[in-house]
């Protein structure tokens, strides 16, 4: 799919800015799944993911005269998308459908994820499922850095913060993901654990 | 493997939910609203930088700055023309240093002394010209400007016929080439202005101008220019 280089990319903006319609088909097609899938991962329907994509689309099309081609195209519609999802979450704060559902259930046909085994197969769920109880923050360096494949400094850019910023919240994540996975693998080990934690045992 | 590269591996080999079907249609429709958009808010950001109300002011100023239209119209009809047929429009943005825009829209159309006119007559007589042209059958009255007589026995001029054979992709890149040089002697103060009138709107003055510029190919381009100004007592809301 990304068979185009920055600079077609940028040279299809140039285009897309003097109102020609070819170049911004050209470029809808090379990013609407990243982004649709960045958006359904994060949302509980297929159709919410459908608007917001709409919606982040309609967003680049009237706001491409600001993007002045100083970030990569990819970094500053993610952002977009970001600010779209955001906004929508907001809206429908406390509402069922701003949790995610279990997406990883839903057809898939670009990137068929670990099937290898039944083990890992409960293994990627449940660590699918442990992302999805991240806090926001945390949760969207999840989606950014692994499940859309962004640069850790691309990562940084689409949610304005600092890379080293980033870097400490992944190394967060896989503090609680490792420890989330530990206490489901075996419940009855955390328990002692924890028992012997508090001093109660000797 | 340990845990830590497991989870790390198994993140990025997640599923990708799969865009629905007939989803890049609708939104391959949506790109012309985003087109009607994409106009309306570089001229917005422009009229309300900070993001507030529009002030009336900017409005009335840029009405006359922003709109800037080349015509290449048929010879002689600046006094005679009845009728305006567009044949082609595009429109070309140069970011300023104050953080404005200029916007410049840039039409192809015939001026007709005739005022029952058709558009199929009028794009017959720009084919039936740019035949002549092609054949030598036309003459540069002035550089970069063309003129022949039809069988009908109508005269027929027109800036740049070599337009006509070009597709739309090369026509912009053409009509951008000339305004990129126009741009830059704007920017040198290479250029002659010639006061043509002063209009009021909405408490605000308009002084239109002329703008001549000679570019490197000897070609002469004039183009409307407006500057506005604020009438005294009015208040200005930026």
């Amino acid at each position: 799919m990304r068979t185009h280089s920055d600079n077609q990319r940028k040279g299809l903006c140039r285009r897309i800015k003097r109102a020609d319609k070819n170049a911004a088909s050209a470029l809808l097609t090379i990013y609407y799944t990243d982004i649709y899938s960045y958006i359904r991962r994060l949302c509980s329907s297929n159709q919410d993911a459908e608007d917001l994509t709409q919606q982040t689309f309609l967003k680049v099309w009237s706001s491409l005269d600001s993007f002045a081609g100083r970030s990569k195209f990819s970094t500053w519609l993610y952002r977009i998308a970001y600010n779209t999802y955001i906004d929508w979450r907001r809206e429908n704060a406390g509402q069922a459908r701003c949790r995610p559902d279990q997406w990883w259930h839903e057809r898939q046909d670009e990137n068929p994820g670990p099937p290898a085994n039944v083990a890992e197969r409960q293994f990627a769920r449940r660590l699918y499922e442990a992302v999805d109880q991240l806090d926001e923050d945390k949760r969207q360096i999840v989606h950014l850095h692994y499940y859309q494949g962004l640069s850790i400094r691309e990562t940084a850019k689409v949610l304005s913060i600092a890379t080293s910023t980033v870097k400490y919240r992944l190394r967060e994540v896989s503090k609680v993901l490792r420890t989330k996975i530990a206490l489901e693998k075996n419940p009855c080990e955390q328990e002692e654990t924890f028992l012997i934690g508090k001093g109660e045992l000797t | 493997m340990n845990t830590e590269k497991q989870i790390e591996q198994c993140l990025k080999a997640a599923p990708k939910p799969s865009a629905p079907d007939g989803l890049l249609g609708k939104l391959h429709k949506d790109i012309t609203l985003g087109e009607m958009k994409a106009r309306y808010s570089v001229l917005r950001k422009w009229l309300a930088p900070a993001g507030g109300s529009v002030s009336p002011w900017r409005v009335a100023a840029a009405t006359a700055i922003a709109v800037v239209v080349l015509l290449p119209l048929s010879y002689g009809a600046t006094k005679t023309v009845k009728r305006i047929i567009k044949t082609f429009e595009a429109k070309f943005e140069y970011p300023q240093d104050d953080g404005g825009v200029r916007a410049y829209k840039v039409g192809g159309a015939i001026g007709s002394s005739d005022p029952d006119m058709t558009e199929e007559e009028a794009r017959e007589a720009q084919r039936e010209f740019y035949e002549l042209y092609k054949q030598g059958k036309a003459e540069e009255v002035e550089p970069g400007f063309w003129y022949a007589t039809l069988s009908n026995g109508k005269g027929f001029g027109m800036r740049d016929p070599e337009m006509l054979g070009l597709s739309e992709a090369e026509r912009e890149d053409f009509l951008e080439k000339q305004l990129d040089e126009i741009e830059e002697l704007r920017k040198a103060g290479k250029f002659e202005r010639t006061f043509i009138k002063e209009v009021e709107k909405n408490g605000v003055k308009i002084r239109l101008y002329e703008d001549h510029f000679t570019l490197s190919n000897g070609k002469v381009i004039t183009m409307g220019a407006g500057e506005g100004e604020q009438v005294k007592g009015e208040d200005d809301k930026d």
